[in-house]
């Protein structure tokens, strides 16, 4: 370790002298201008300060000259007149027949060398194809075993290859480690490829332009722009020089995409606005209608987070002089001791706040310091009074569902979240971007105790847990299997001794749920849920619900730009190359070279466009909202699954399949022994072996005639 | 519709390709009409 610290360190130091070196016998030039833009400056400050305090400056500052250091460029003619009628000139070349044909005797020339290359390469490439397919003919059972020429390649390219990657992510690591030999770099650079240079003459031209607006120097600035910039271009070769407006354009496309995604983030949430506090989503089987509740459910915990910070900042305004830093501070103590535990008991320890200042009205040990005589202790908001412990009240409430570090969710089913929050001690912040690249840490939805929502008699008798819940995102999935419906229900009694639907008032919760989740007007809680069909819950809560129908989900979708001819190469190579690996793997069990290499740039192209689509990809449901009546009036949706945020370890589609695995477990049974039928013709002892009601029912009848 | 998508994806690129040939061929044209027509000056 300290052996490769102090390799690092060597390599740095001479880099850095390299470097320097590189200044003196590459870069002369460059300081050179860099002293020539310093005195630009330093003439346009005095003609700045010359004509800031009245005096007209006789003359013009140097930074409206050529350089002298810098050198010309045939492309751009030093005055503006040429300038005119050299582009002039260009366009009138440009759409001229005579140098049209020229171009395309050019093509045609280049065209036949290419085809007599081709024509050359062709048939060698051909014998090459044949020799490689006659030697992958021959069969083998060598498992994993490799080849020679792949041995020798593993040995030495690979390992070399591997040797010098771990060594350049060492040197990486070791330059993070040490930012300031980085920083030193990037200003060396800096002043070697003339940026700096560029950077002085900057505020030099516009110190001038600020008191001149001489527009007629805009040409000169150009020119001297380009010109400043040609050892950039002189320098790097083209190849490495590509890489910059590549890198560009993968910024521009990437914000391009993350630009929708987020729009379609906004539209979903604009669209859960629109639902009552209860909804049913249906559909037929693997219509997505529990990934869009789950969706729906991850979107709404971040919303009511943003709805509270809302309240907060407009209850801090209403307040402005107040001390909220040491309301939360003890808040959050209250919080630690459980003193406060939910938004009831902050409605008592806030009445208890009231009641101790109107007794001793200490306005330093009970309002932490705030002058109620100079700023007063209530607010007019044209609508109502409000005293400052109400406004106290609807803070702190707000205050503890915004810091609340558990998820805001509670279902039936497991649903991940990832939102952070960050904090230095003071008002912490929420990281609630669904699309963000660093990964965060986990948590989960809360276990629905079914007894938290029930009004009247309780599954568990006494149960801690009754009566707890006040605000938060509910999701239920198979609502219709737990609740019933009417006719499901027909031989259930409401006055049974056994808890059930009929005598549970799980409807009435359904009903008054925004009760306890108000917080200053705002309900805190919404309920998600989901069935095949609509009639398999009953009416009586069905009629509060809106129906979102899932109509159908649309092809995957990409939302990053101009990827397609990307997304066709890795495809062409996948499919070749699979349909080649199998065919190879059908005839031996070695490895081969060409394989081993081929199989390395697909598996690289296959992962780059997987992270892609995982990333960028989204799917449109078409959806149809209708009243919970089922007037049959349907408003047509469309609801975006973004892969990024809905497919990431959310929530698992066979959520139950726990209690299958169970059974199955048990059974000592699998597929490979169940009995196959003989014939194409299945017997009698085979059909009786399906326990069929039909065919007992048939065998039955003739049995008893 | 993908097939589409993607003949139109690659011409639209072999276009943009061609038309930055021309460009730079009428370029280097201009260029060295110039250089002769200094070339000329210069005998003369």
């Amino acid at each position: 370790m300290k052996k490769q610290k102090i390799l690092y360190s060597s390599l740095a130091t001479t880099l850095t002298v390299c470097f320097l070196l590189l200044g003196f016998f590459v870069f002369p030039r460059s300081y050179v201008r860099l002293k020539e833009a310093g005195a630009d400056l330093v003439s346009c400050v005095k003609y700045y300060l010359h004509s800031v305090f009245g005096e007209t400056p006789e003359e013009m500052p140097s930074v409206v000259e050529y350089s002298d250091v810098s050198e010309p460029i045939t492309l751009l003619p030093p005055d503006y007149g040429a300038f005119k009628a050299k582009t002039g000139s260009f366009f009138r070349t440009l759409f001229s027949k005579q140098n049209l044909f020229a171009w395309l005797a050019l093509v045609g020339k280049r065209s036949v060398t290419l085809s007599k290359g081709i024509a050359i390469v062709l048939p060698g490439i051909l014998c090459l194809w044949l020799l490689i397919k006659r030697l992958y003919a021959k069969c083998n059972n060598r498992y994993n075993r490799d080849t020679l020429p792949l041995w020798i390649y593993r040995r030495t390219v690979e390992r070399g290859f591997l040797a010098a990657k771990r060594f350049v992510v060492g040197f990486v690591s070791f330059l993070r480690e040490h930012g300031w030999v980085w920083f030193f770099w990037l200003v060396l650079w800096g002043f070697h490829l003339n940026l700096a240079s560029i950077v002085v003459e900057f505020f030099a031209y516009y110190l001038f332009f600020a008191v001149s607006f001489e527009f007629g120097t805009l040409y000169v600035q150009a020119v001297k722009l380009v010109r400043d910039l040609q050892p950039l271009f002189r320098f790097f070769p083209w190849w490495i020089l590509v890489f910059i407006p590549l890198f560009l354009f993968k910024r521009f496309r990437e914000r391009i995409a993350f630009a929708r995604l987020h729009h379609y983030e906004a539209r979903n949430c604009g669209f859960i606005k629109e639902l009552p506090i209860v909804s049913i989503t249906c559909g037929s089987m693997g219509k997505k209608k529990t990934t869009m509740i789950t969706d729906m459910t991850l979107s709404q915990e971040v919303m009511f987070r943003q709805k509270a910070l809302e309240i907060l900042q407009k209850t801090d305004l209403a307040f402005p002089n107040f001390p909220w830093i040491c309301f939360e501070n003890e808040l959050l103590k209250c919080l630690e001791y459980g003193i406060v535990y939910n938004l009831a008991t902050i409605r008592v320890w806030i009445e208890k706040k009231r009641a101790r200042y109107e007794k001793h009205r200490n306005a330093r040990l009970q309002l932490y310091g705030y002058n109620s005589g100079r700023y007063g202790l209530e607010y007019d908001d044209a609508l109502s009074v409000k005293s400052l412990f109400d406004a106290l009240e609807t803070y702190a409430q707000a205050y503890f569902i915004f810091v609340l570090q558990s998820s805001l969710i509670v279902s039936n089913y497991s649903v991940r979240t990832d939102n952070d929050v960050v904090t230095r001690g003071n008002f912490p912040i929420w990281s609630l971007d669904f699309f963000a690249d660093r990964r965060r840490s986990s948590r989960h939805a809360h276990v629905l105790d079914f007894d938290v929502l029930r009004l009247g008699k309780k599954i568990r008798e006494n149960n801690p847990n009754a009566g707890s819940f006040e605000f938060g995102v509910v999701a239920i999935t198979e609502i219709g299997k737990e609740r019933g419906n009417n006719l499901e229900l027909k031989e259930v009694k409401k006055k049974n001794d056994e808890t059930n639907q009929k005598n549970d008032l799980f409807n009435s919760w359904l009903k008054m749920c925004r009760h306890s989740a108000t917080v200053d007007h705002f309900p805190f809680i919404k309920v998600f849920t989901d069935e095949q069909r609509p009639e398999s819950w009953g009416a009586d809560a069905r009629d509060l619900c809106d129906i979102v129908n899932i109509v159908s989900a649309g092809d995957a979708k990409l939302a990053l730009p101009f990827y397609t001819i990307e997304e066709m190469i890795s495809e062409w190579a996948f499919h070749r190359f699979i349909s080649l690996y199998y065919n190879f793997r059908f005839r031996r069990g070695d490895n081969t070279l060409l394989v081993h290499l081929l199989k390395q740039a697909t598996a690289w192209l296959w992962k780059r466009n997987v992270r892609i689509c995982n990333k960028y990809g989204y799917t449109v449901l078409k959806i149809e909202k209708e009243r919970g009546t089922m007037d049959g009036k349907t408003v047509p949706k469309r609801y975006y699954l973004v892969n990024r945020k809905i497919y990431s370890n959310r929530f698992t589609t066979d959520c139950f399949a726990d209690f299958f695995q169970d059974m199955a477990r048990k059974s000592n049974v699998g597929l490979m022994d169940y009995i196959e039928y003989a014939t194409e013709k299945a017997s009698v002892e085979e059909l009786k072996m399906q326990n069929s009601y039909f065919i007992n029912g048939l065998y039955g009848s003739n049995e008893g005639e | 519709m993908k097939t589409l998508k993607r003949i139109l994806a690659v011409t639209v690129i072999l276009v943009i390709a061609m038309v930055i040939w021309y460009l730079v061929f009428t370029g280097q044209v201009m260029n060295a009409e110039e250089a002769y027509e200094e070339a000329k000056d210069l005998i003369q």
